[in-house]
């Protein structure tokens, strides 16, 4: 009975999986996670949060592996140039697949070089002040910055970043004339502002809570349209009148021509990863925001994004000629 | 005369390294873009080959045998040749071959290099996969 | 006396069995990613840190922070058997650990090593207890002006170690700022010299050129002489343990050594590395005999050793105190605490004792591990140069190249380091120096970036350098250093009876 039985209900099951193309249907295969960003850090660790949840679903196993450099595009090229069934994908921020391409030479140049999968998280980034500045809020600053152009040292995490896109936007909405200083990150970027060298610095949520919280430094304003949850007395640039704010999200993204049906298993497996309990503590911890969104509502927001930051890129004559 | 023959290598490969330094944006809207440190090395280069070309010879090459020489090239080519196949035949396999043909260039026995060459490989790779968990290429030829 | 309470509390931590477990496997795991040559501790947590997810906090950075300590005192040892180093932290070590290994003195060479490892990790992590915090507020008063003329005067200073003649010197220098510009560009993004090469972006690694300039050129080196013969037959006891003069003259490059690590810890850039060139250096530049120096000078291995260990310490500083990291290999014990949710900074210590004492007394432990485990140890790496001189060759060109691979999982490293390699080679013949290449490449990127973010924050009005005090003061001291350097040796050049005319 039983010798009978299981081929039948090997069959059965072939057949299913084979008559219904158009639904969610699991990569054959080991799966590569490629994070174009080093262990530890918020890509990586959102990655390997994911990959942990999705694992069960996934005969032939997940493992994420890091591919680091080039500000992120080394990694998302390994993807872009990779497969397209599925075994190979990528989890990477806005600045890595929307900027790079459009800074520098790249073998992918936008997003109509790979597919999009899904997004699972999107913050905003603030702007630090030494804890012992002079001025008590944004409003003062922003005076301060008025009446003498070209004095006042802001840092960010380096040229074309979103920081400095952040500052960008600032600059033209308000007229204000300051003195940009590009870092490499938040490590040389944060013992500047802490040592005065720089008399501000847009930085990203999480980072400066320790130094938040003993009053080395102090949060003046948020670049993101509206109050941040982790930050509710800080007001926004909104608030003030300038309507501004570069957002980072971490999408997940395949190589170009990636199979319907698992473009769709993949978005439903993150949507089931990133609403869970754990994840959402994750976020809360790092105070970013989960923000999932499904392949076709990504792909507009890639669209979106793409075009408005060639307009800043260009602005900022960073445009690849 | 080899302090001559370097400086003007020096000097041509400066000469070239400037002319793609000069390429990169000088400036971005507020200060030093990236090829301003470039067009320095290359000045810098340049200079240096210089100096070099006119100063009085103080390096000499070492006197090598035939032989030397040629163990030595094919040593180079076998490493160049593991970088190429490492991909395709993968670890085990590229390693070994590098072995034997190493020890064979020493003049060691056939039977030895093999038992040598397969040894390290196995040890090298028993190190680095199982134990300290890292990947090596497995060969796109076998997979 | 609350140092000590904590430190009491820090042991009762670390001695848990679980600790004490995270600890031995962390040194232990560091030890032989330093022996390794090419792979290094930041491949070495790299690999640990995702394992380390389902840890304690406390254990999770017990191991980390082993693995880092713990590979420096594993970098001499195939520095002073092979001449090639097992870090970029011990090419200085090679220099003169690889002529007393020839002399047959291998034994001594790694003994004091271990020794000197062992009492700059020690001071390290007392000057991490009782300095770090005001060290660190100090450091903070540097900034981009100050970093570059310390980088260029570094730069200078140090390419004065090498035997090369000037002319030779400056195009190695040249050379080496020029492979340190191939990558993209830090300030910018801008992608330079990559030919169109993705893999080129990443830059050129410091670690492929080493393993080449050093170790494949020391393999065409052997494949020319084509020796089967062992370099060692016998390895008698007195020729293991340091003798008694060895141990004396190797007291004082140990103290200064610990001191100079742990300061250059604290500021950003390549502190191992960097901490063991000057270390060589000042003990050179101190001794009375410097032509002993290349010929097998044991404070040729003990300044560096010690340096390179206590610069592990003085790194942690910044971490510690303010939640900053500034190496690759901090950062990466900056994310793992992030990942447990604990937030170092300025009130680390009171928000996570168990972590910050814990972590403290496990570093004690940890380096008392690594003598206890290195010293038995020395006897069974002398053997390996029992080993045929074909064999050897063999197993250091593997080594290398799996090495080298491993770091980034990247087949473009080990092309650069067979060509690097081939370089090597071409200047052994010519019997030039390479180091003022490699340390150009350690400050080539220090030097450029601190240079092009001082001219953005001096916006240019250049006068603003004036008014730094620091900045003009390291300048001073500088000028004066290089002048009191020209008279000692203008002074030196006049038969001794001129001078007292």
């Amino acid at each position: 009975m039983r010798k009978t039985l299981l081929p039948a209900l090997a069959m059965l099951a072939a057949f299913t999986s084979f008559a219904a193309p158009a639904a969610a249907q699991a990569p054959s295969g080991a799966v590569t996670v490629i994070v174009p960003f080093t262990v530890g850090g918020l890509n990586d660790l959102t990655a390997r949060a994911v990959a942990e949840k999705i694992k069960g679903q996934l005969p032939g196993g997940i493992a994420v592996i890091n591919r680091t450099g080039a500000g992120g595009s080394i990694g998302v090229t390994e993807v872009v140039q990779g497969k397209p069934d599925g075994t190979v994908i990528g989890l990477a921020p806005t600045p890595a697949l929307l900027d790079q391409p459009q800074m520098n030479a790249l073998p992918y140049k936008g997003p109509q070089d790979y597919t999009a999968i899904a997004n699972t998280v999107t913050y905003y980034q603030l702007l630090a002040v030494r804890g012992d500045a002079p001025w008590k809020d944004i409003k003062e600053l922003m005076a301060a910055a008025k009446a003498s152009p070209a004095k006042l040292r802001f840092g960010t995490s380096g040229i074309g970043t979103a920081a400095h896109l952040n500052l960008a936007q600032l600059q033209a909405a308000s007229g204000i004339d300051v003195v940009h200083v590009p870092f490499s990150g938040w490590a040389e970027g944060s013992a500047a502002l802490l040592g005065g060298h720089v008399d501000t610095l847009v930085i990203n949520p999480g980072e400066g809570r320790q130094l938040t919280n003993a009053g080395r430094i102090r949060i003046l304003a948020v670049f993101q349209p509206a109050r941040s949850p982790f930050y509710p007395d800080v007001p926004t640039f909104k608030e003030l009148g300038y309507d501004i704010g570069v957002n980072l999200s971490f999408s997940f993204f395949g190589p170009k021509g990636l199979p319907a049906g698992v473009t769709d298993f993949y978005a439903k497996a993150i949507r089931a990863a990133v609403e869970d309990k754990a994840f959402q503590d994750f976020a809360k911890a790092r105070e970013i925001e989960v923000n999932y969104m499904d392949s076709a509502k990504l792909a507009a927001f890639f669209d979106k994004e793409f075009k408005e930051h060639t307009a800043l890129l260009d602005k900022l004559g960073l445009l690849k000629k | 005369m080899a302090t001559r023959l370097l400086g003007v290598g020096i000097l041509l490969f400066g000469a070239l390294y400037l002319a793609l330094a000069a390429q990169l944006p000088m400036h971005t809207l507020a200060g030093p873009g990236a090829g301003f440190f470039p067009v320095a090395v290359g000045v810098l280069l340049i200079a240096s080959g210089a100096v070099a070309v006119f100063a009085r010879g103080v390096l000499h090459l070492e006197p090598t045998s035939r032989l030397g020489l040629a163990k030595v090239a094919a040593t180079l080519a076998g490493l160049f040749a593991f970088c190429a196949l490492l991909p395709v035949l993968g670890y085990l396999a590229s390693a070994v071959l590098l072995c034997v043909a190493a020890l064979r260039l020493f003049g060691t026995s056939w039977r030895a290099s093999l038992a040598i060459g397969g040894a390290l490989a196995l040890v090298t790779w028993a190190i680095f996969v199982p134990l300290l968990g890292l990947t090596l290429p497995a060969g796109s030829l076998f997979s | 006396m609350e140092m000590i309470a904590g430190l009491a509390h820090g042991f009762s931590v670390a001695a848990l069995p679980a600790n004490l477990l995270a600890c031995f496997i962390g040194v232990l795991l560091g030890s032989l990613v330093g022996v390794l040559p090419g792979i290094g501790p930041n491949a070495g947590m790299a690999l640990l840190i995702p394992l380390t997810f389902a840890m304690p906090p406390e254990a999770a950075i017990i191991m980390l922070a082993g693995i880092y300590y713990g590979s420096m005192y594993g970098g001499s040892t195939t520095a002073i058997l092979l001449n090639v180093p097992g870090e970029a932290a011990s090419v200085m070590t090679a220099v003169d650990g690889y002529q007393m290994a020839k002399k047959g003195r291998p034994g001594p060479a790694l003994a004091i090593a271990a020794i000197g490892s062992f009492v700059a990790g020690t001071l390290g992590i007392v000057g991490i207890m009782l300095v770090g915090p005001g060290l660190a507020e100090l450091a903070l008063r540097f900034g981009p002006p100050e970093y570059f003329v310390l980088a260029a005067a570094g730069l200078v200073f140090l390419c004065g170690l090498s035997t090369n003649p000037f002319h030779i010197a400056f195009i190695m220098v040249g050379l080496g700022l020029a492979i340190s510009t191939v990558g993209i560009d830090p300030i910018t993004g801008t992608q330079r010299f990559t030919f169109g090469f993705t893999q080129l972006a990443q830059g050129i690694d410091l670690v492929p050129v080493i393993m080449g300039l050093y170790g494949i050129a020391e393999v065409l080196t052997m494949m020319e002489e084509g020796e089967q013969k062992a370099r060692l037959t016998k390895v008698r006891f007195r020729d293991l343990v340091p003798s008694w003069l060895e141990a004396k003259m190797s007291f004082w490059p140990i103290m200064r050594g610990s001191v100079l690590g742990f300061l250059i810890g604290l500021v950003p850039g390549p502190a191992t590395v960097v901490s063991s060139f000057l270390s060589y250096r000042v003990e050179k530049r101190l001794s009375r005999t410097p032509e002993r120096f290349g010929h097998g000078a044991i404070e040729g291995v003990a300044g560096p050793e010690s340096a390179n260990n206590s610069a592990t310490a003085g790194a942690m500083v910044p971490m510690f105190a303010l939640g900053i990291a500034f190496s690759p290999a901090t950062a990466m014990l900056l994310a793992a605490l992030v990942i447990h949710g604990v937030q170092p900074g300025p009130m680390f210590m009171l928000n996570a004792p168990d972590v910050f004492w814990g972590v403290i007394a496990s570093m004690y432990i940890g380096n008392l591990l690594l003598l206890v485990l290195n010293l038995p140890l020395v006897h069974v790496f002398v053997s390996v140069l029992k080993l045929p001189q074909n064999v050897l060759a063999a197993m250091v060109m593997i080594l290398c190249l799996v090495g080298t691979y491993s770091i980034n999982n990247s087949l473009l490293d080990i092309w650069i380091m067979v060509i690097a390699g081939a370089l090597g080679y071409g200047l052994r013949k010519l019997k030039v120096d390479p180091s003022p290449l490699v340390i150009a490449l350690v400050l080539g990127p220090m030097i450029e970036k601190s240079l092009r973010q001082t001219m953005f924050l001096a916006n240019g009005e250049w006068g603003l350098i004036l008014t730094r005090p620091i900045c003009v003061g390291v300048v001073a001291a500088l000028m004066l250093l290089f002048a009191g350097n020209a008279l000692f040796k203008w002074r030196r050049r006049l038969p001794a009876g001129a001078a007292l005319d």
